[in-house]
């Protein structure tokens, strides 16, 4: 018997797959952007919304994972963005390879924005990096103030907490002060903001966010382009 | 169930370390996994479990170290974070950054 030092991230293969993909969205000037939360917290419904607000300013791709059914693509189609469904049968993330293999489908060169929408679950997406260049999660009113301390993983790994779905938040014990408050408290350089799809509120510092992070990456393609590299 | 691909993950590693070194059966496995990595021993053991059934793995053994989320301030201070909350006992500071607790890393195999 003998002894074989590995040190080794268990979730390597993984890394590096995400690695080529982010590669590939720095050749192209794509920004991608990963949407994590719980089931239900509008992470589809922030995408239509996003798609609507930004046409003609932004060209969006979406990729969407769920376990079953295309109704989340159909729905994001409908906004006329290139969209693509992953359906992981029963796996509760996605992995940066199956998104790899996805991304053959968009016309990358065209793009300025992907978003990836993942499996709604707020514990395994955490640990799978995709090659995104900013994770996003979303904690519905309905859900609770005191999620990001349930979910300390998502949220220490994101770069964005949306709180959604404020017009619910009358009619539930929910504070938006205190959700802020123990989301800092995982990740005190995480940028918090708190919207309503449904009634607009808060949506314009998202569409801010979202449209200056997309255009930088855009201008930096760009003048590298122009520099012939 | 991400134990399970994350066991797919390992036995992956595994069969690449064997095809390197050139090994028979992997008898052990040791891993160090963070609180923050959210991973269910149990659920990992079985899912290693079904997945060396009847291979040349089967019966493999988990040794798994558990390590406790840490942060650095920047005031120099290293500590265990309680309960998730950042704040530094020496400055009151609640800026430190997370320095440990969510690894998910393999460290060596027990091979024949």
């Amino acid at each position: 018997m003998s002894t074989i030092e590995i040190k080794d991230k268990l979730l390597s293969k993984n890394d590096q797959n995400a690695l080529a993909n982010r590669n590939l969205f720095d050749r192209h000037g794509v920004w991608c952007v990963n949407l994590i939360s719980a089931p239900g917290s509008g992470k589809t419904s922030l995408i239509e919304s996003t798609a609507d607000h930004l046409s003609g300013r932004l060209n969006l791709g979406v990729l969407v994972g769920d376990l079953e059914t295309e109704n989340d693509a159909n729905r994001i189609a409908a906004h006329g963005v290139p969209v693509r469904q992953i359906i992981t049968g029963g796996a509760c993330h996605l992995n940066a390879r199956t998104v790899g293999d996805f991304l053959v489908h968009f016309d990358l060169e065209r793009l300025d924005a992907l978003i990836i929408e993942n499996v709604g679950n707020l514990v395994c997406p955490a640990s799978y990096y995709l090659g995104e260049h900013d994770r996003v999660s979303l904690i519905s009113t309905p859900e609770g103030d005191d999620k990001p301390l349930k979910y300390p993983g998502a949220i220490h790994t994101s770069d964005v907490m949306l709180i959604t779905k404020t017009d619910l938040a009358p009619y539930t014990d929910f504070s938006i002060a205190r959700c802020r408050e123990n989301a800092l408290k995982i990740e005190s350089e995480l940028t918090v903001m708190a919207l309503s799809v449904r009634s607009g509120e808060g949506l314009d510092a998202w569409l801010e966010w979202f449209e200056l992070h997309a255009g930088k990456k855009k201008k930096r393609a760009e003048s590298t382009a122009a520099k012939g590299k | 169930m991400h134990e399970l691909s994350i066991a797919e993950n390992l036995l992956e590693l595994v069969d690449k370390y064997r095809a390197e070194k050139g090994f028979t059966r992997c008898s052990s496995i040791r891993l160090r996994i963070g609180l923050l990595a959210a991973v269910d021993e149990e659920a990992l053991r079985f899912a290693v479990e079904a997945l060396t059934e009847g291979g040349p793995d089967a019966g493999v053994s988990l040794e798994v170290e558990r390590t406790f989320p840490l942060a650095r301030c920047s005031c120099g201070n290293s500590f265990e974070v309680q309960d998730l909350i950042y704040l530094c006992e020496r400055c009151g500071s609640t800026s430190a950054r997370l320095s440990g607790g969510d690894e998910l890393d393999i460290l060596h195999l027990e091979v024949d």
